[in-house]
């Protein structure tokens, strides 16, 4: 595998990594937030 | 689907494996990771098989006869967890590992050493896994984990410590995913051999390339959740505990956001497999490839959106409701298309049915029952007398069984002769497949009945009305879970020895992977093949 592949490689996995990380900390208030408009508190 | 100028040398002389544990344990090469992941997940089908032959022995009879309550939950959620985790996304990865590169003419997995830790991360992971089923049987070692794979709160704050155990596998297990998921999209993005464009991949690397997306986005998800339950169970926080102002439909939400995508998730890789074996099988080229690529994104995009239909009974306001009725009865939709595929590929084929086409065969008639079943849970009317019945249960084993284990079935035996060099013994295999199929159909089918005759699931006991179905189900479960055996057999007999295999070992078949020699060398495709 030529270096500029390699490199290429990891910057994509990084990216990628970035979105699950992403993911994870924007779950929580998220769904809090779609929870209470679900169950028809939204605002109250 | 593509074709391929070989400029591949393949010099065995400079096959140079390294030999002993070394090989495995500190192993770059997609190879051998792929069956370091296939034997692992082979280990874990055996456990969770375990496990479900000791629910069927104590639903045999009405009463409680070998496992007290807690004990049969706890084993209920071990079956689920090790199946889904340990069993299942493991094998499809292993045929992952093995194929993808063959298939798109790359020389390894875009980041070799991740892939290593990918998989190396799965036994720790396993091992918290049964370190949660044990750790109630010690002293102080508090109660069963009696939640279901679910891990509802607030049950779930309040088992013993052999829940801390479990989160922290569903963490390892969620790594050791994103770090595959990762190393397969840039395997696929980065790797492929010149001339290999997106629209002219195998659809099995599609369907990976869509999973592994899936999981992506899922996962962290879960391990959000999961992450919010140990707080609350041991750092004072109330993301779920309704006494602290919390809400427990909250995990719910954060849950099924990761569970049902990992239906999808659990069958895709399958369905790609399918898409290899149909039309080697029918001697023709694949139906309407675009529409599949184009039904299976928009499986996982739909499927990302309708998650709450598995929590119709919580009191959702209308609206909602009504949302997550029509999105997942869409559903149906694309995945009714992939399967017109498979059936248009067959059409006026020239048929043969070794065991790989027999498992497809099998599969789109059993998964589409599943499907219809899946059809009857999506209306939330009809949903809300069958909940948490054993018609669910029925509903979801006819899903998974044929739409992701037999799948995975038909692919071990359809790339085995490729993987060993060695032909696999056709009339064990035969024998094999009726018998799975048979007993698959004997174990779930009456469980049917059972549900829309109000037979609740996850219970110990039941009413002694509904002994008959019990009955017949846990004697074809029994046969069922022995028929593994012959699995083994055959796949260890394979490996051993055998008729030797070609490198193109079905008439049929077309890829990059047929060009090859069986076994293919140690490093594949040093030199990238020109697809045309």
């Amino acid at each position: 595998m030529d270096d500029s592949l390699r490199r290429r490689n990891i910057r994509t996995a990084w990216l990628l990594a970035g979105f699950a990380v992403f993911m994870l900390v924007s779950s929580v208030p998220f769904w809090r937030g779609l929870v209470r408009m679900m169950s028809g508190t939204a605002g109250g | 689907m593509s074709t391929a100028t070989l400029t591949h040398e393949h010099d065995h002389h400079h096959d140079h494996a390294p030999t002993g544990w070394r090989r495995w344990l500190f192993s770059t090469n997609h190879k051998d990771i792929g069956t370091l992941y296939l034997v692992f997940a082979l280990t874990m089908l055996f456990f969770g098989g375990a496990s479900a032959m000791l629910i069927r022995m104590e639903l045999f009879m009405p009463g409680i006869q070998l496992l007290e309550p807690d004990l049969y939950n706890n084993l209920v959620t071990n079956h689920a967890l090790i199946m889904i985790f340990g069993a299942v996304m493991p094998a499809a990865a292993g045929l992952a590992n093995w194929m993808i590169p063959l298939m798109i003419g790359a020389p390894d997995m875009a980041l070799p050493r991740m892939n290593n830790l990918s998989f190396w991360i799965l036994p720790a992971a396993a091992i918290m896994l049964m370190l949660s089923f044990v750790v109630p049987f010690f002293p102080g070692g508090g109660s069963q984990i009696n939640t279901g794979w679910t891990l509802y709160p607030p049950l779930s704050l309040q088992v013993g410590m052999s829940m801390d155990f479990l989160i922290f596998a569903i963490h390892l297990l969620g790594i050791s995913s994103v770090l595959a998921s990762i190393n397969i999209i840039v395997t696929i993005f980065n790797m492929r051999a010149p001339g290999m464009a997106m629209m002219k991949m195998p659809i099995f690397v599609w369907t990976w390339l869509v999973t592994a997306f899936l999981l992506i986005l899922v996962v962290p998800v879960l391990a959000g959740g999961v992450t919010m339950l140990l707080f609350d169970r041991h750092f004072g926080t109330s993301f779920f505990n309704a006494a602290g102002g919390g809400d427990p439909v909250l995990f719910q939400h954060l849950f099924w956001f990761f569970g049902h995508p990992e239906v999808y998730i659990l069958i895709l890789p399958s369905m790609g497999v399918l898409a290899a074996i149909v039309p080697t099988f029918s001697r023709k080229p694949l139906f309407g490839y675009k529409h599949l690529v184009g039904a299976m994104i928009a499986i996982a995009t739909i499927g990302m959106v309708v998650w709450a239909h598995h929590q119709y009974t919580i009191g959702m306001s209308l609206g909602a409701v009504k949302y997550f009725m029509i999105g997942t009865i869409i559903i149906s939709i694309p995945v009714g298309l992939m399967i017109f595929n498979y059936i248009a590929t067959m059409w006026r084929g020239s048929m043969t049915f070794e065991t790989p086409m027999l498992f497809a065969v099998a599969i789109l008639l059993m998964f589409t029952f599943g499907g219809l079943t899946g059809v009857m849970l999506a209306v939330v009317p009809a949903d809300l007398q069958y909940h948490d019945s054993m018609f669910v249960v029925a509903h979801f084993h006819y899903v998974l069984l044929p739409g992701a284990v037999f799948g995975l079935f038909a692919g071990v035996f359809y790339w085995l002769p490729k993987w060993t060099g060695h032909m696999y013994d056709e009339r064990l295999a035969k024998i094999f497949f009726w018998t799975n199929i048979i007993s698959f159909n004997i174990t779930f089918f009456p469980q049917h009945f059972l549900g829309l005759a109000g037979m609740p699931r996850r219970i110990v006991d039941y009413n002694a009305m509904f002994t008959e179905f019990n009955v017949v189900s846990s004697l074809g479960a029994f046969v069922f879970g022995l028929s593994h055996l012959l699995l083994l057999y055959i796949v260890i007999k394979t490996v051993r020895g055998g008729r030797r295999a070609e490198a193109k070992v079905w008439e049929g078949a077309d890829g990059l992977e047929w060009q090859l020699p069986s076994p293919p060398p140690f490093h594949s495709w040093t030199t990238a093949p020109q697809v045309r």
